[in-house]
């Protein structure tokens, strides 16, 4: 009698496991689908790139353009729209923080668009050194939007990442800037 | 019951590696699904931007004939793509490099609506509801592949529909997605 009766209870308590589980995995997948896109965690270190070409024909790798203190590495193209929003305060930031140990290195991620690059730095007084990447550098980055920031510690190890634009963004990264050059 | 807490324990991280191991981390890019009807001439994709029923018709193309590519969009909740006149990347339809076939025709169009991009505090035409582009598309009569019609030939039409999708905050990364269909051409 208890045999039978264990049986089916055990069959029972497996199934109920095994829902339990995938309810488990449904939970996870769904705050992993919902959280906000980042490119990697802070913890994770950037991948140095390969050599990229540099609007004045050299190649530069990430050691490079690594800043004393801290480097901004930021992945865009010129008709990004929010790439457009950012950059004026990005600019700012540079111009800020470069006497300070900070770097700046902008990677276009679109190669058709590498013959905007020089009129569009021009008319908006952008000074930012740029490097020419192309869709295999975004992938190496698992980016899926622009403008996507990452800030760099004098190693290259990622002290933080940022992802897309909305007014005041420009805040937080100068208060990370700030951080990291030790301020 | 420290056996049960061990237990969803384990579970969730159990569940927790198989979602990593599924590529749902974010960053992570997933690629578009695909499918085919039956008949070979609607393409169905999906992306995390948008969904696309891409259709080519007729299949069997006489030398002098058109073919119609619609290509009906659906963007996802709170997407919207570029429409011509932004200055901006817009949505298009596009032949493969080196293509036996031609545009026929300009692509039609419907109309857009105006978004505000707050950011920028301006004014730009979009698509942010289903629509629908129309492509005429004929054989390229100055290609070597179209002249010696004396029997059915099939012909491979390699397109792709390229957009840039954004949503309140972001800009995705501008996507081409391949379209594919095999059109018999006829003398």
């Amino acid at each position: 009698m208890s045999l039978t009766q264990d049986g089916p209870t055990q069959g029972g308590l497996k199934t109920q496991g095994g829902l339990k589980t995938a309810l488990y995995i449904l939970i996870v997948a769904i705050v992993a689908a919902l959280a906000t896109p980042r490119p990697v965690t802070a913890a994770e270190s950037f991948k140095p790139f390969k050599k990229l070409k540099a609007l004045d024909g050299s190649q530069q790798s990430l050691g490079d353009v690594l800043g004393s203190k801290a480097t901004l590495v930021v992945f865009f193209f010129p008709t990004c729209p929010y790439c457009n929003a950012a950059f004026p305060e990005v600019q700012k930031i540079y111009e800020r923080y470069k006497d300070q140990g900070l770097a700046m290195v902008w990677i276009n991620v679109l190669p058709d668009e590498e013959k905007l690059i020089a009129s569009w730095r021009a008319q908006h007084g952008y000074t930012a050194p740029v490097l020419l990447g192309n869709r295999s550098v975004a992938n190496d980055y698992k980016l899926r939007m622009t403008p996507t920031h990452f800030l760099l510690d004098a190693k290259g190890a990622v002290l933080s990442t940022h992802a897309g634009y909305s007014a005041g963004d420009e805040k937080i990264l100068e208060r990370d800037v700030h951080q990291a050059l030790g301020n | 019951m420290s056996i049960r807490r061990l237990g969803i324990r384990v579970r969730f991280l159990a569940a927790a590696a198989a979602v990593a191991l599924l590529g749902l981390r974010p960053g992570a890019q997933p690629p578009p699904a695909v499918s085919l009807d039956t008949q070979g001439r609607t393409l169905s994709l999906s992306t995390e931007h948008l969904t696309v029923a891409a259709t080519l018709a007729p299949l069997q193309l006489p030398r002098a004939g058109r073919v119609t590519l619609t290509a009906s969009v659906t963007p996802k909740a709170g997407m919207h793509l570029y429409a011509p006149g932004s200055r901006y990347r817009s949505v298009t339809i596009k032949l493969a490099a080196n293509s036996p076939f031609q545009l026929a025709a300009p692509i039609a169009y419907p109309k857009p609506v105006l978004y505000t991009f707050k950011p920028l505090n301006e004014q730009v035409p979009v698509y942010d509801a289903p629509f629908r582009l129309m492509a005429q598309i004929a054989l390229d009569a100055s290609r070597p592949i179209v002249t010696p019609l004396r029997r059915p030939l099939p012909v491979t039409l390699k397109a792709s529909l390229d957009y840039q999708a954004c949503d309140a905050r972001f800009c995705y990364l501008p996507e081409s997605l391949p379209l594919r269909w095999t059109v018999t051409s006829t003398p």
